[in-house]
């Protein structure tokens, strides 16, 4: 029941909130004036700015949700802890790096050069892991190490180079230069997305013990290569248009398994939907206000209260 | 039904099973040794998660050779302890054990007495002990591996899965890590693990028990059933 009810409100609220992420701006407008521009019978200046502006932006903003969405769900069966999160992989910290570099030599490539390095970075973390004995523990710590590494690399540049400060706000992550290319950049990890669906019994079995999954006829070692290339595709992507949005990965997986269960046949869905509409609304807040603020520091500030009061609910209930 | 012959498994130098060869049909065997003495690398060499040398055959086929997928319908396996913490429903655990075999859940559903609808995160022990092994005699599978069942289990619960495995060996081959010695009374046959090979025990042999777990070992009979009481050196 519980299930179902979130499931149905996330359904109605997604184009709800669409309409009114719409309709806010430095200029407001109307309910009625958001559906004629949407129709095509606004005014030029309306229809510019909803369908040129806000209209991408809302776009990419919810698919770069449902993607470190399903990112981290998957990852949290990876790792077989709920407090897992894409970015334990070194992504984030890959992306950092190739983003300095951009700033510093190729400013126009710096999505290119974060999504590159975030890749290698995976790599390099999954062939370390291999070598060791492929478990979730020696990814973590393979992905925390390279990640120190790679972060000490970058602080020193930011440090010491004047005009990288500017790097900062692509540090917590901006929708502020999104535009359709970013959309269409954006719609093979929709897909992936949902193609992840189907494979809710490997990850179902991911969370047992190895010989557990393998008995169960999980070949555990496939199911764990092709699952950290879809986290690392997903979160790259999305690194890749938006810099680096923290707690969206880790908090929306988290709290959909508080109210529709650990099954990822609904899990992946949820995640889905209740991180598209999270980051949706996040990023309208984050650009209503008279200054434009890092949406990373609204998904936070968002997140952390919705997350510590639905673990002490948990808590208090069992 | 099992067949093993020359099985040696090492990691790097260390030698954990040494040419180990045996043949076993139906029945409830235990397993024992002391830690380490490489009862669980056995255990998943017979499951192919590890490779070996040697030969491990199921039904005449070769287990290094089968894929996970083709070992599910032909092995069942119980964890010593599993994942309770997270939210599935007792019919989803359960349903697990159908992703890649055929079998009824129904079936198993209501042997185990509780509700399917229940988190297994409220489950008991022993409840969760039970699941564990519906789970895997999902499809019927001809060998069933348990490592220490029992081993945090209160009498009633022990007594209950002895009589479900007990049951199912009759057709089966049942292999059973054990270190409560008191559970070797049951058993039809006992292997004992150390320094890399298995000897056969035919019957509870004491002076062999008392060279494996080095200690002694006194019986016991209290009218109802027959204990060895292990002696620990002090």
């Amino acid at each position: 029941m519980r299930r179902f009810l979130f499931f149905i409100s996330l359904i109605i609220f997604t184009p709800l909130i669409f309409l009114i992420s719409l309709s806010l701006g430095p200029s407001n407008y109307g309910f009625s004036t958001v559906i004629a521009v949407l129709l095509s019978n606004g005014t030029p200046i309306g229809t510019t700015i909803i369908m040129e502006i806000r209209l991408p932006r809302i776009i990419a903003s919810y698919i770069v949700g449902s993607s470190l969405g399903i990112a981290g769900a998957s990852s949290q069966a990876l790792f077989k802890n709920p407090l897992g999160d894409p970015y334990l992989l070194g992504i984030s910290s890959g992306a950092a790096f190739g983003a300095v570099l951009g700033f510093m030599f190729f400013p126009k490539l710096i999505p290119l050069l974060a999504f590159i390095f975030s890749f290698i970075t995976v790599l390099i973390v999954y062939i370390i892991a291999k070598n060791v004995d492929s478990s979730p523990k020696s990814l973590i710590l393979a992905g925390v190490a390279i990640g120190f590494l790679l972060t000490a690399i970058s602080q020193y540049f930011i440090l010491y180079i004047p005009h990288l400060h500017a790097i900062y706000a692509w540090l917590l992550g901006s929708f502020s230069t999104v535009g359709w290319k970013s959309v269409y950049l954006l719609i093979p990890a929709l897909a992936i997305s949902i193609l992840t669906f189907p494979l809710y019994k490997w990850l179902n079995l991911l969370l047992l013990s190895d010989e557990e999954s393998h008995s169960l006829g999980l070949d555990v070692g496939v199911a764990r290569t092709v699952i950290i290339l879809i986290i690392t595709i997903l979160t790259s992507l999305s690194v890749a248009v938006a810099g680096i949005i923290g707690f969206v990965g880790l908090v929306v997986p988290h709290i959909s398994r508080l109210l529709v269960g650990a099954n990822h046949k609904y899990l992946l869905p949820s995640s889905l939907l209740f991180g598209g509409i999270f980051l949706m609304i996040a990023d309208t807040i984050a650009r209503i206000g008279s200054m434009e603020i890092p949406v990373g520091i609204i998904t936070a500030i968002m997140g952390s209260p919705l997350f510590i009061y639905l673990l002490v609910r948990s808590r208090v209930k069992n | 039904m099992l067949k093993i012959r020359n099985l040696r498994k090492r990691y790097g130098k260390r030698v954990v099973l040494n040419d180990i060869t045996l043949k076993l049909d139906r029945g409830l065997w235990a397993l024992i040794g002391v830690n380490g003495a490489g009862k669980t690398t056995f255990l998943r060499c017979i499951m192919g998660v590890e490779n070996y040398e040697g030969s491990i055959k199921i039904k005449n086929k070769e287990v290094k050779e089968l894929s996970a997928k083709e070992i599910a319908p032909l092995i069942g396996y119980v964890p010593q302890i599993s994942n309770q913490l997270l939210p599935f429903t007792v019919r989803e655990f359960i349903e697990m054990g159908t992703y890649y075999r055929s079998g009824n859940i129904e079936e198993k559903i209501n042997s185990l007495n509780i509700d399917p609808d229940r988190e297994i995160t409220t489950l008991s022990g022993g409840e969760f002990q039970k699941l564990l092994i519906m789970r895997a005699l999902i499809g019927d599978p001809p060998i069933l591996l348990l490592d220490e069942p029992a081993s945090h289990l209160d009498i009633k619960n022990t007594t209950e899965i002895l009589e479900i495995i007990t049951t199912y060996s009759k057709k089966n081959l049942v292999i059973l890590v054990v270190h409560d010695l008191n559970i070797l009374n049951f058993v039809d046959g006992i292997m004992a693990l150390k320094n890399g090979k298995i000897k056969i025990l035919n019957e509870i042999e004491k002076r062999a028990l008392e060279n494996i777990f080095d200690t002694k070992i006194r019986i016991v009979n209290n009218g109802h059933f027959k204990f060895i009481v292990p002696f620990y050196r002090e």
